[in-house]
């Protein structure tokens, strides 16, 4: 069966088969500390993940998602810590609220686009910045709501690794599946052009709210998953900056793919945890990278690692009618 | 006994501003199921304001708007869409970044269910994969199916421009130049392609050729300054003073 497929996929999946392995062995090889920054990272890749399915696939760039996942944890936190309720309440009473953040941003950003889309969803993620400080009952205003238990089934720090683990590749299949569903690739349709999308039949409207509620869902999800693993929920979760800085863990590593953004995140978690640590002025550090990328590699890190790919493949005179090249086509495809 | 059939485009008195312009003025047009109407015009005569009216994309000031026997004045395009309506743009508006086969696989599935699907991919076989056959065959495009749409040449866009409309099988077709920007051969070949379509699609043509506009249809308007200033079959209308005056004079 291996022999029937390309080179190009042949690497595609041994790669994934490495990260797989190397994700379940990562415990026995990495101490507690390079653990936990594998688990922010792959919370904060699924977060990008949910971003880019708004920015990189339906055009619609958000800054304010960190107020759909930041919500999410709100509500777990509120549930733990004031009204003292049992993990499944916890969990659902999160949802709920994600959920719900998810629904009214759809509903005020959906007959928006471009620049102004990008505006509400700013203003919306200001608004629950604001009420994070404001709401000090619900809150607890700048000190936030501490002593998040984690479930006890996941409490020691690898156990909670391999939850966060199995939950971000489910949904990286899920998304997979969105991404390449005839949904998906009206969404693509939908960044191209709304005009014509309306012409031909789409209510563009409903098409943006649908695919908002589905980003809310995995945003949802990994508000979850963080506020398990820190154990507190604070505003620095929910500021612009945390958006900000999934919009950028995207454009990093390649927007309009799945595994870009999660590269990206892995790369961002590990500079300000890791390079922070030797060199003071990381952040310089930080906005050459961008600068970098921006100027040399406009399609990301996967699509300057794809390009070369492709003209290695060239050079050594593969036949390119049976290797499937990058193109502006196929570029948006999922992982 | 005859049953009167309702037109399946009737533009009742329209008016049209957009706050002290008035682009469409009065105008007034019935298409019957099957014909083939021009609407011409020398530039600025409101031909693609009236294009924009019927297809919900600019509402009338005054006047309304029926279509396959609904009033549609304040309808939206997309619903116009989804009841039959199909049209295409005097600029290119195609999704550039994909293929030709993706382009198609979006249009084909504008009308289904299907396009709310999103737990299960996109398969393009069965019926989507016949329609999209059947398209690139009629617009002879099917050699550039997998070709990403910035690749092709303006002229095969302006195929595929057409071909994004029929993909959706749409019961009348609102034409906006479809010849803009092409050389003489390729006019040519557009004007076959238009001429080939099913005669039991209606189409109304907005064409700034008067040679081509007047070649492939049997019933013609002429709008000048957003008033209808001749209607009627293409001999009448290349014989009419008016009309050679305003727009060929214009040309």
């Amino acid at each position: 069966m291996l022999r029937s497929l390309s080179l190009t996929a042949r690497v595609k999946l041994g790669l994934a088969a490495a990260g797989i392995g190397l994700g379940v062995a990562a415990p026995y090889i990495f101490d507690r500390f390079v653990i936990g920054l594998i688990s922010l990272a792959l919370i904060a890749g699924l977060f990008a993940q949910s971003i880019d399915l708004l920015g990189g696939y339906a055009g619609l760039i958000t800054l304010g998602h960190a107020g759909v996942s930041g919500t999410a944890a709100y509500g777990v936190g509120y549930m733990a810590s004031k009204a003292g309720a049992g993990f499944t309440a916890q969990i659902a009473v999160g949802f709920l609220a994600g959920m719900t953040a998810a629904l009214i941003f759809g509903v005020m950003a959906m007959r928006s686009d471009g620049v102004y889309f990008i505006m509400v969803t700013l203003a919306q993620g200001m608004i629950v910045w604001g009420l994070s400080i404001r709401l000090f009952r619900i809150t607890g205003a700048e000190n936030g709501l501490t002593g998040i238990p984690r479930p006890p089934a996941v409490e020691l720090y690898w156990q909670y690794y391999y939850l966060t683990l199995v939950v971000v590749v489910l949904c990286w299949a899920l998304l997979g599946i969105v991404v390449n569903s005839p949904f998906g690739t009206s969404l693509k349709g939908l960044r191209e052009s709304e005009t014509r999308m309306r012409m031909l039949g789409y209510n563009t409207t409903g098409q943006k709210l649908y695919v908002f509620l589905i980003a809310g869902f995995f945003a949802t999800v990994s508000g979850i998953l963080l506020v398990y693993l820190n154990g507190f929920i604070s505003p620095s979760t929910v500021i612009l900056a945390a958006s900000a800085i999934g919009v950028l863990e995207a454009i990093l590593g390649g927007i309009g793919t799945l595994v870009g953004p999660m590269i990206g995140a892995f790369i961002i978690v590990f500079v300000q945890n890791v390079v922070s640590i030797y060199v003071s002025r990381w952040p310089t550090l930080m906005g050459t990278l961008f600068i970098v990328v921006v100027l040399f590699a406009r399609r990301g890190l996967v699509g300057a690692i794809s390009d070369g790919w492709n003209k290695w493949l060239h050079r050594n005179d593969a036949p390119v009618s049976q290797e499937p090249v990058l193109t502006s086509s196929n570029r948006t495809a999922g992982p | 006994m005859t049953t009167a059939v309702a037109p399946i485009l009737h533009v009742d008195d329209v008016t049209v501003r957009f706050g002290g312009v008035t682009a469409v003025s009065g105008v007034s047009l019935q298409v019957e199921r099957g014909a083939r109407w021009a609407v011409i015009g020398p530039n600025g005569a409101g031909k693609t304001t009236l294009f924009k009216t019927i297809s919900g994309e600019v509402h009338p000031t005054t006047g309304r708007v029926h279509l396959f026997g609904a009033d549609t004045s304040r309808s939206t395009p997309y619903k116009n869409a989804q009841s039959g309506l199909g049209r295409t743009y005097q600029v290119t508006e195609l999704f550039q970044a994909l293929t030709v086969e993706e382009n198609l696989s979006i249009a084909a599935q504008a009308r289904a269910r299907s396009r709310f699907a999103c737990w299960r991919p996109l398969r393009i076989k069965g019926w989507i994969d016949e329609r999209i056959t059947s398209v690139l065959d009629q617009l002879h495009l099917s050699a550039e199916r997998h070709t990403v749409v910035s690749e092709l040449s303006h002229g095969e866009q302006r195929q595929l421009e057409i071909a994004l409309a029929l993909a959706t099988e749409p019961e009348i077709l609102l034409l906006d130049e479809p010849a803009a920007g092409l050389s003489a051969a390729e006019r040519r070949l557009m004007r076959d392609l238009v001429e080939g379509l099913s005669r039991d699609l209606t189409i109304v043509l907005i064409e700034h050729d008067m040679e081509i506009a007047l070649e492939l249809v049997d019933h013609v308007l002429v709008l000048d300054n957003g008033q209808v200033i001749a209607e009627g079959d293409p001999e009448s209308i290349r014989a009419d003073d008016r009309v050679q005056a305003v727009y060929l004079r214009s040309d």
